[in-house]
């Protein structure tokens, strides 16, 4: 029956409570090994001044001890070996440790409390949700939604605000995407990793994967290249796309997946991409800001081919997106065989 | 006060999300549960800011040329959400891909086991080189 108490409570709830000051004579007994450990786990912790709720040093800390690798300037946890230093010891108050733990708590409910209440107010003093007069609504909506389909040939406002008027944002966002790409590449990339065994995917998965991949594929081009007609675009259209290269990885294995799509392959499609993205945009900016005159035709809006550069950018962007979530599954995924 | 509340609901839902996940932030030792609350914030922010970008009646900003622009929504917040996932979900890779260092070095995911480790290698270091 204690036994299972035991079990049943953790270590940690069982610290709180010794940390307490409860009586030895509790469900543990009075010799208990592990508590008495734990004693002096408290004294050694209030002795160096610092406070962590780290049982763990506790378990590792008699194995140290064996091996002599606490320093010698601590001063020694035990009684006998803590007599001469007896007087700069701090005196053990019962309960700190749990006091401490209660006050972290309460402290950061209470702080989150606070700023609730702050974003609270601050939203009953908003205007009202859906709201014509709200400042939100104003001369900058009006003018992308009236002038927008005209003056990028894009229908979908959206598209045409990120990739026509703000392109140069876009541009920094997939710039973005990529970095983290890259760096997720330095911290991961194991260089004597090993492709697991691939013991094919169990039967679900199998039926289910290979009837819906070329759907999931087929409407991610699909979205990616509506971006300009359609709720939608490079980055939407490219997660799907991403997810499908993930399930595709699912059904035919790893190493398949390595020979058709090597992840050496993806980055240089990246990187491409992001390059034909800045060369394509850095085009409009210059003749566009400099009065050229060479546009791009932006053909009848509410076409496939409309929207002068639009489509093209939507699928820089979507193959990006795509190739940047491919690479990220496969980079967690290797990290797993240890 | 409830009628007001009940009127920005979506402001409202907002706010409580963004503290959930705040206090996730504080009291989960384990860094894949930070990472998920960090998350949850992100989520508070879109919702917030495609709520603001809503107008009553109105339809998804797909524009035929020459149609009313009162009919539809503010295009402008969906253009700031879409730049706030891309940021997401790279700053989230990140920050798996460092927790999965940090596994791989000391074999725990609770930020105390962590930190503990750590001191204990610089408490090493500073044994063997005294």
């Amino acid at each position: 029956m204690k036994r299972t108490d035991r079990t049943r409570e953790g270590w940690y709830e069982r610290f709180l409570r010794w940390a307490g000051g409860e009586e030895p004579d509790g469900p543990e007994g009075p010799e208990d090994p592990e508590r008495q450990e734990f004693q002096e786990y408290l004294e050694y912790i209030d002795a160096h001044g610092y406070l962590e709720f780290g049982a763990y040093r506790l378990m590792r800390w008699k194995e140290r001890k064996e091996k002599g690798l606490i320093p010698d300037t601590a001063p020694a946890p035990h009684h006998e070996a803590a007599k001469p230093a007896q007087p700069e010891l701090p005196k053990r108050r019962p309960g700190r440790l749990r006091q401490q733990v209660k006050l972290y708590r309460f402290l950061s409910v209470a702080v989150t409390a606070v700023l609730a209440g702050i974003f609270l107010a601050v939203a009953l003093a908003l205007p009202t949700f859906g709201d014509r007069s709200a400042p939100a609504v104003n001369e900058v909506a009006r003018r992308y939604l009236e002038q927008g389909p005209e003056e990028t040939g894009a229908v979908n406002a959206v598209t045409g605000m990120i990739l026509d008027y703000r392109a140069f944002d876009t541009f920094g966002e997939s710039a973005v995407l990529f970095a983290a790409a890259a760096s997720t590449i330095l911290l991961l990339n194991n260089p004597r990793r090993r492709v697991r065994t691939f013991r094919g995917p169990d039967e679900l998965t199998n039926l289910l994967g290979r009837r819906l991949l070329p759907v999931i594929l087929l409407f991610g081009v699909y979205i990616v290249l509506n971006g300009h007609l359609s709720p939608g675009g490079g980055f939407s259209g490219g997660a799907v796309l991403g997810g499908g290269l993930i399930l595709a990885s699912l059904v035919l294995g790893e190493e398949r997946m390595e020979q058709l799509l090597p992840s050496r392959r993806t980055t240089r499609v990246t990187a491409v991409c992001l390059l034909a993205y800045g060369v394509m945009k850095g085009y409009s900016f210059f003749t566009g800001g400099n009065h050229v005159g060479w546009d791009v035709p932006k053909g009848t809006p509410g076409e496939l081919f409309s929207g002068g550069l639009i489509l093209p950018l939507n699928i820089c962007v979507g193959v990006i997106v795509a190739c940047t979530m491919y690479t990220f599954y496969t980079l967690f995924l290797e990290g797993e065989e240890e | 006060m409830l009628e007001a509340l009940l009127e920005q609901r979506y402001y409202v839902a907002a706010v409580v999300l963004f503290s959930i996940g705040f206090v996730t932030l504080f009291l989960h030792p384990n860094l894949i549960k930070k990472i998920i609350g960090l998350n949850l914030m992100d989520t508070a922010v879109f919702l917030f800011l495609a709520a603001m970008g809503y107008v009553d009646g109105g339809k998804a900003p797909i524009v035929p040329p020459g149609a009313e622009a009162e009919t539809y929504v503010n295009p402008v917040p969906g253009g700031l959400v879409l730049t706030g996932i891309v940021v997401a979900v790279s700053t989230t890779a990140l920050f798996l891909a460092l927790t999965h260092r940090l596994y791989r070095r000391y074999h725990s995911l609770n930020l105390d086991v962590i930190l503990m480790l750590s001191r204990e290698g610089e408490e090493d270091g500073n044994h063997k080189t005294a």
